[in-house]
């Protein structure tokens, strides 16, 4: 385990999938701002790797592009695992397993050192359509609403 | 009354598929279809970059595979430079590649495999799963298995910086070299997962291997098919994930075919169908024959199965020892589509015995790690095994390196036709005379997991939760049913 901080932020991604890169580029933002208080991490996979980089903190933040259907790009959410699990949500990128199973999965197993809270910051994109660099506009707004939003979760 | 069955979207599985079964005049299966409807043209975004870029590149495509991306591309660029690597750096590769195997196949079969067998084919849905799994085997064997995993990405943490998107290949070598203290983490770890990978076998062997209904199933005749077999072996004729020549074996398991990984277009063409895009792979010489199976037809499967029947045995103990009894049990070639479930659990023995030998090897530490890139740029083939099969990636360049041409064949591209084929065979068993059986989306299921298909790799989409959708249609192209996973 590395020398742990009780915070962790896990940005979810794929930077060559247009607005799907906003979880990691709002993560690399926020790298600038708490960097020397939360660890940080940007991932391009989903599943059981997710569920595992969170064991042995206190609070987990994921951030990721969702997929809402009638739902215009760059709205934040705020979700718990509760909610995912009451109203599952498309999240891109996650392919060996759901984000709801495999925080479950591994909460189930370790319990002792999953997360005592686990927030998840979905901001609204449309459905990828092809490989590409870069946000749109209205993703792209979202990014710093997101950064002040996160911040604040930190309680920082 | 033509029916068609269209299943769309399969849980546990990693992709986005739909599958359209058609009936003939009396309510019987006739054709079954599994499509593969989204695209994003991986190749054209690639074009006009420096072919240097494409090992950090590929690993995007797939969040799943990102190391056999990685380990293909880096290979492509060598070949596109015309470098030849020092033992140190191939052996780093090949270490860090049998690490990313252990990470992916532990999960895969964990997963996606066990709770059809250990579990039961039969449980209620709401119970085969990796919860019902862990129910079942116990919250130990959950805790080995996140451990193992654990203990694979510290290692590649090692090797390689970070273990998702990997930056452990470079055009000519490797980013970096292993200290001594590197080499004894990776010894020390690889030796817990060499026990690992035996406790996995014998979960395998006491709850499937011993149980006579579990083996009919996977030897009984729904899950068979008799295809041709490719993947890569080594100089010995031996299993090898990173490098080696192709071998192709005929349904009778004659060597077919053996050649340099550089010749892969005089033996495989690819044929197009206008309802997927996912293309259809087939050996050239043999010709497309359509969906089927047989000695004439041009149809192959690749894989831990596909590896298993090319090769002649694995060059580690405990894998050959396991091995010879998969061998027993399902013959040579193994035509039981299911067999790649015990297949992958000993490749994951294989791996880690690998990894625990790379590490004693004197050459895992030394300094000769890359080589300086001199050639005039201009094409490549690089080739591995990735775990559900082999890999291709191809790049052209200009003079000065820029991509000008980009093919990549991925394993479940070459397994497309063998799955079309299992899909239809379950359908078989399960619809009769417009009769469908409630057990006809896990029969199709269980076939579709024993390939684990990555349609992000197949199609290059990035699909979320995975979707299963089946849809029967009738005669005139009616749709009388449609059923669907939630």
């Amino acid at each position: 385990m590395k020398g742990r901080r009780e915070i962790v932020i896990i940005g979810l991604g794929n930077p060559i999938l247009g607005d799907d890169a906003v979880g990691l580029i709002v993560a690399s933002e926020l790298k600038r701002w708490l960097g020397d208080f939360v660890d940080i991490i940007e991932l391009c996979v989903g599943g059981l790797t997710v569920a595992e980089s969170m064991l042995g903190y206190k609070k987990a933040i994921i951030i990721d592009a969702l997929v809402e259907e009638d739902t215009a790009p760059g709205k934040i959410l705020r979700l718990t695992l509760e909610d995912l699990k009451a109203t599952p949500k498309r999240f891109i990128g996650f392919h060996d397993m759901d984000l709801a199973t495999s925080l479950e999965l591994v909460k189930a197993i370790d319990r002792e050192s999953f997360p005592d809270e686990v927030v998840i910051f979905g901001i609204t994109i449309q459905k990828p359509g092809c490989y590409q660099e870069g946000l749109s506009e209205s993703v792209k707004a979202a990014v710093p609403k997101c950064v002040k939003i996160i911040e604040k979760e930190c309680g920082l | 009354m033509k029916k068609v069955v269209t299943i769309q979207p399969i849980t546990r599985l990693e992709g986005h598929g739909k599958i359209s079964i058609f009936l003939d005049e009396v309510g019987n299966v006739k054709d079954a279809y599994y499509q593969v409807v989204e695209f994003r043209g991986f190749e054209r975004f690639c074009i006009g970059r420096p072919v240097e870029e494409m090992p950090i590149i590929t690993p995007r495509i797939c969040g799943v595979c990102p190391w056999a991306h990685h380990m293909a591309s880096a290979k492509a660029v060598d070949a596109v430079y015309g470098a030849n690597l020092p033992e140190t750096a191939k052996k780093i590769r090949e270490m860090a590649y049998n690490i990313f195997y252990i990470h992916d196949h532990s999960a895969v079969f964990y997963t996606l495999s066990a709770p059809d067998f250990v579990v039961g084919p039969d449980a209620p849905r709401a119970e085969r799963n990796i919860l019902g799994l862990i129910g079942k085997i116990g919250l130990e064997t959950g805790k080995k298995v996140i451990n193992a995993r654990m203990i694979a990405t510290r290692l590649l943490e090692k090797l390689a910086g970070r273990a998702i998107i990997p930056n452990c290949a470079v055009p000519g070598g490797v980013s970096k070299l292993l200290t001594e203290d590197d080499r004894k983490e990776i010894e020390e770890g690889a030796k817990k997962l060499v026990e690992f990978g035996q406790f996995t076998l014998k979960i395998l062997e006491d709850a499937v291997l011993k149980n006579q209904k579990y083996l009919d199933l996977i030897m009984g005749d729904v899950y068979k098919h008799a295809t041709y077999y490719m993947g890569l072996v080594d100089g010995k004729g031996l299993v090898n994930y990173y490098d080696g020549k192709i071998r192709i074996v005929d349904p009778k398991g004659r060597i077919y075919a053996e050649f340099h990984p550089k010749d892969y277009l005089n033996y495989i063409g690819e044929h197009v169908e206008p309802w997927t895009y996912l293309k259809f792979p087939y050996l050239k010489n043999l010709g497309w024959k359509g969906i089927v199976d047989g000695e004439a037809s041009g149809v192959y499967r690749v894989g831990p199965l596909g590896r298993l029947n090319v090769a002649d045995g694995f060059a580690t103990p405990l894998a050959q020892e396991a091995y010879e009894n998969f061998k027993e049990t399902l013959g040579k070639p193994a035509h039981a589509t299911l067999g790649y479930h015990w297949a992958r659990v000993i490749e994951i023995l294989n791996a880690a015995e690998r990894v625990l030998e790379l590490s004693r090897d004197p050459d895992i530490t030394g300094k000769d790690f890359r080589v300086p890139l001199t050639d005039t740029p201009s094409e490549g083939v690089g080739v591995v095994e990735a775990p559900r099969g082999t890999l291709i990636h191809h790049y052209k360049t200009d003079q000065d390196g820029i991509l000008t041409n980009v093919n990549l064949i991925v394993a479940t591209t070459h397994n497309n036709a063998g799955i079309c084929m299992s899909v239809k065979k379950a359908a078989q068993q399960l619809i009769s005379y417009g009769k469908i059986s409630d057990g006809l989306l896990n029969m199709i299921e269980m076939a579709f997991r024993a390939y684990d298909p990555c349609l992000a790799c197949g199609t290059h989409a990035l699909p979320g939760q995975i979707p299963l959708d089946v849809r029967i249609y009738d005669t005139n192209g009616r749709l009388v049913a449609e059923i669907k996973r939630p």
